[in-house]
């Protein structure tokens, strides 16, 4: 596809009504986001002190498959706004996002380290 | 091989480096092909994130309580397939090319992520004390067939295999549907060297594996016949 004209680069331009659609798909996304740390804290403090009936694990695996499936959601809608309506609000998330990945992704790693070497700590003592 | 019991603590660490490695992988089959800088760097953030959620999601799911989150390979093959094919969805941009990098690159996450496996003995092969046996002190020194590291040379053999084809050939969607065919092989028969697996004729995972291998394949014919809107 050629992009240019008289040597000057055609910016994409985003769709009639995009501004508010765009908004509206952060909107859905940051909800979703949200949704995530909610249900986990809902399943962390209350579900799992229940002694483990069979409906209780149905309700925690249904609890843990939203949880997966809106945080999923979350990026999916920030991807599209940002892709196809190119609104700051997008890229305002986007970058929260990626904070909030890598701070993930290093937290993890720090977590299972400290947690092994306290355990190995334990053992040998 | 002895493998002492300080080495839990690098799980964490190689397999992520391994999912990084097999993003870079994929993001460097895409821009061979064509696909521009924007669409790989947004592929690759959703794929990332669906490798890692989907992976989790599963565990809690397959284990049945939050505490016992972890990874799981099916679930990261999963998250692959649909970051991948959603990815592909949202650019439309070499949809065919887009998705087959991904499925290329999957074997060789997998393969890196066993050295993991390896090291720290969360899973081990059948008992067997003859040639390149692994030990661990946390089992208290006993002897198993190295199957991580069996997968781990088999997976990146298919990976080598799927790129060669990747690179070869026109339709490229036939290089990433023979890649998850003979993954799904080798891991099911692999499975049979694990020593979890020993008494069952089939695993609940053999068929997951099995399951996930012909979703991939069911819906590789219509994406391969999307085009660039």
């Amino acid at each position: 596809m050629d992009n240019s004209n008289n040597g000057q680069q055609i910016q994409p331009t985003a769709p009639v009504g995009g501004s508010n659609t765009g908004t509206i798909l952060c909107i859905i996304s940051l909800i979703c986001k949200l949704f995530a740390p909610v249900a986990t804290g809902i399943a962390v403090f209350i579900l799992d002190y229940i002694d483990g009936s069979t409906v209780i694990d149905v309700i925690n695996s249904i609890l843990y498959s939203l949880v997966g499936a809106a945080d999923i959601a979350a990026w999916v809608l920030v991807i599209v706004a940002r892709v196809k309506y190119k609104n700051t609000f997008s890229l305002v998330l986007l970058i929260i996002y990626l904070v909030l990945l890598a701070l993930f992704v290093i937290g993890t790693i720090i977590l299972v380290v400290a947690c092994i070497s306290w355990l190995q700590s334990c053992h040998i003592d | 091989m002895i493998i002492p019991e300080t080495t839990l603590h690098l799980y964490a660490p190689i397999v992520f480096i391994s999912i990084l490695i097999g993003v870079f992988a994929a993001c460097a089959l895409m821009h061979k092909a064509g696909v521009s800088r924007q669409t790989v760097l947004y592929t690759a953030l959703l794929t990332f994130v669906m490798i890692v959620v989907v992976s989790f999601m599963m565990s809690v799911i397959l284990n049945g309580s939050i505490f016992k989150i972890g990874f799981v390979g099916a679930g990261g093959a999963l998250g692959l397939m649909l970051g991948a094919v959603i990815s592909a969805l949202i650019h439309r941009e070499k949809v065919p090319d887009s998705v087959a990098a991904w499925i290329v690159s999957a074997p060789l996450m997998y393969a890196l992520s066993k050295v993991a496996c390896h090291v720290t003995g969360c899973c081990n092969g059948i008992p067997y004390d003859g040639p390149l046996h692994v030990a661990y002190e946390s089992r208290g020194g006993a002897s198993f067939f190295p199957v991580q590291l069996t997968e781990t040379v088999v997976f990146t053999l298919i990976f080598v295999i799927g790129l060669v084809l990747y690179l070869k050939l026109t339709n490229r969607m036939r290089a990433a549907v023979i890649t998850v065919v003979l993954s799904c092989i080798a891991k099911v028969g692999l499975e049979y060297l694990r020593e979890s697996h020993i008494g069952k004729t089939v695993s609940g995972y053999q068929i997951l594996v099995i399951v996930l291998a012909v979703i991939f394949i069911a819906i590789s014919i219509p994406v391969g016949k999307i085009s660039e809107e």
